[in-house]
């Protein structure tokens, strides 16, 4: 479980400003969803979180040192292999605990075959599984985890990500008010440069 | 049905010069390809050679991929081989044949010598591409999974590899064994298919001629797929158990539909 603090960040992309002096506190084992119009810095509030965007000032400090699942914009499932593959290289799992999870998320895909035949909603369940399952993780982010699910597979999606992300802080982003109750999570207004939210 | 048109072409033009030192024809180049198989050189000959260009060209291809690995982390690495490699893409394989002959005195390496120097730059240069080739945007879900070097190689590089070395390996083969031979051919180390075109030379055997470069086709194709054998298990022992590949789940039960 780690805290997440930001104080002063600020970011811009050549001249348009995304965040000036964002200040947030995120408690160690809760869940958040962030919300807001696009181009309020909701994917790259993220990014900064996990180091792979730097801020323009500011900073973001951990209570402990972090370690992130992640579920990106795109799925980023590596193509050519299957959804076994794929969520055993992150996840670590025995095979049958791997076909297990996948048969619970995914009933109606093949594991076996490659993801790239998969339907999009099937690929993100994948995500979302190699994202929950990787061992050692305290932080999940989740990037618009929903995206592609019918309504069933998001209401199963968001009870099975509860279960598992039990203890964790987790951090995902969405556009839709409703996946604020699917994840239990409380909701974070992001707003654009004009104060737009 | 084409080869069999072309078959009747160089039939027809061996009819028409009706001198076999000039144009053999496809009936007494078949008859010269069996006598030649049948001399009692011919085993060690072709195995001498087969093992001269096949060890250049996995050890070319064993330090290229080492060495191509290096290059792809170290823009340094890259830029001190890149004189080198130009140079050795410049140089005429009479030259290096002949240089070998002289380091080499006259040794049967020779042919695996050429046959280094030929495929080295080549793949070098195609692992530092598929290197570059990986996704770089599974290369970062890789560092945020702390995914191990071994499953980083796995599922991200060898992928974005195989294809690079797939399409030069089939050039690297067929340059392989062109400038193996032609070394073999300038140097003629002893009980080699080189030496043995030589002799055919001196002779004016023309038949002999051609049931050599039939064998060097033949021996070159059966390598080729040798080689890509190597590669087809590779790929599949980068899979688990019960993987179903494209081709073979296409008439499977699996229709993924919108969601």
């Amino acid at each position: 479980m780690a805290d997440i603090i930001i104080r002063g960040l600020s970011k811009s992309f050549g001249e348009k400003h995304v965040f000036r002096a964002l200040s947030l506190d995120f408690a160690s084992g809760k869940r958040y969803l962030l919300m807001g119009p696009s181009g309020s810095g909701k994917t790259t509030l993220l990014r900064m979180i996990m180091g792979l965007e730097k801020s323009d000032g500011g900073s973001i400090s951990f209570s402990e040192t972090p370690a992130f699942g992640v579920v990106f914009q795109e799925d980023r499932l590596c193509p050519g292999f299957s959804a076994l593959e794929n969520l055993r290289m992150g996840a670590s799992l025995g095979r049958e605990e791997a076909l297990d999870a996948l048969a619970r998320l995914m009933p109606d895909g093949d594991p076996h075959i490659p993801v790239e035949k998969l339907s999009g909603g099937q690929r993100r369940r994948v995500a979302i599984l190699r994202a929950a399952l990787a061992p050692g993780r305290n932080i999940l982010i989740l990037d618009e985890p929903f995206s592609g699910l019918d309504d069933e597979s998001r209401r199963r999606a968001g009870a099975w990500l509860k279960e598992h992300a039990a203890g964790k802080t987790v951090l995902a982003v969405s556009h839709l008010e409703e996946d604020a109750p699917l994840l239990e999570a409380e909701p974070v207004m992001l707003f654009d440069e004009k104060g737009e939210g | 049905m084409f080869v069999c048109f072309w078959l009747l072409i160089w039939q027809l033009a061996a009819a028409w010069t009706d001198n076999s030192i000039i144009l053999t024809g496809p009936l007494e180049t078949l008859r010269s390809f069996a006598a030649v198989s049948r001399e009692p050189q011919f085993l060690l000959s072709v195995l001498r050679t087969l093992a001269g260009i096949a060890a250049g060209f996995f050890l070319a291809v064993l330090l290229a991929l080492v060495l191509g690995l290096i290059a792809y982390r170290s823009p340094f690495f890259r830029q001190l081989l890149a004189p080198l490699l130009t140079l050795l893409k410049a140089i005429p394989v009479a030259s290096f044949a002949i240089l070998a002959i002289i380091w080499l005195r006259g040794s049967n390496r020779l042919s695996s010598f050429v046959s280094f120097v030929v495929v080295f730059p080549m793949v070098f240069q195609n692992t530092v591409s598929g290197f570059d080739a990986a996704d770089g945007k599974l290369l970062e879900m890789a560092s945020l999974f702390q995914l191990s070097a071994f499953k980083k190689l796995r599922f991200i590089y060898i992928p974005a590899l195989l294809p690079y070395l797939r399409t030069c390996f089939k050039t690297a083969l067929g340059m392989a064994w062109r400038s193996g031979v032609a070394a073999e051919l300038i140097g003629q180390p002893r009980g080699t298919i080189g030496s043995a075109l030589y002799q055919a030379k001196i002779f004016l055997d023309t038949p002999a001629v051609f049931a050599w470069t039939i064998w060097i086709i033949l021996l070159s194709r059966a390598f080729e797929a040798l080689v890509m054998l190597l590669l087809e298990l590779l790929e599949r022992s980068l899979h688990e158990p019960g993987f179903q590949r494209k081709e073979e789940s296409d008439g499977g039960h699996h229709h993924p539909g919108a969601e």
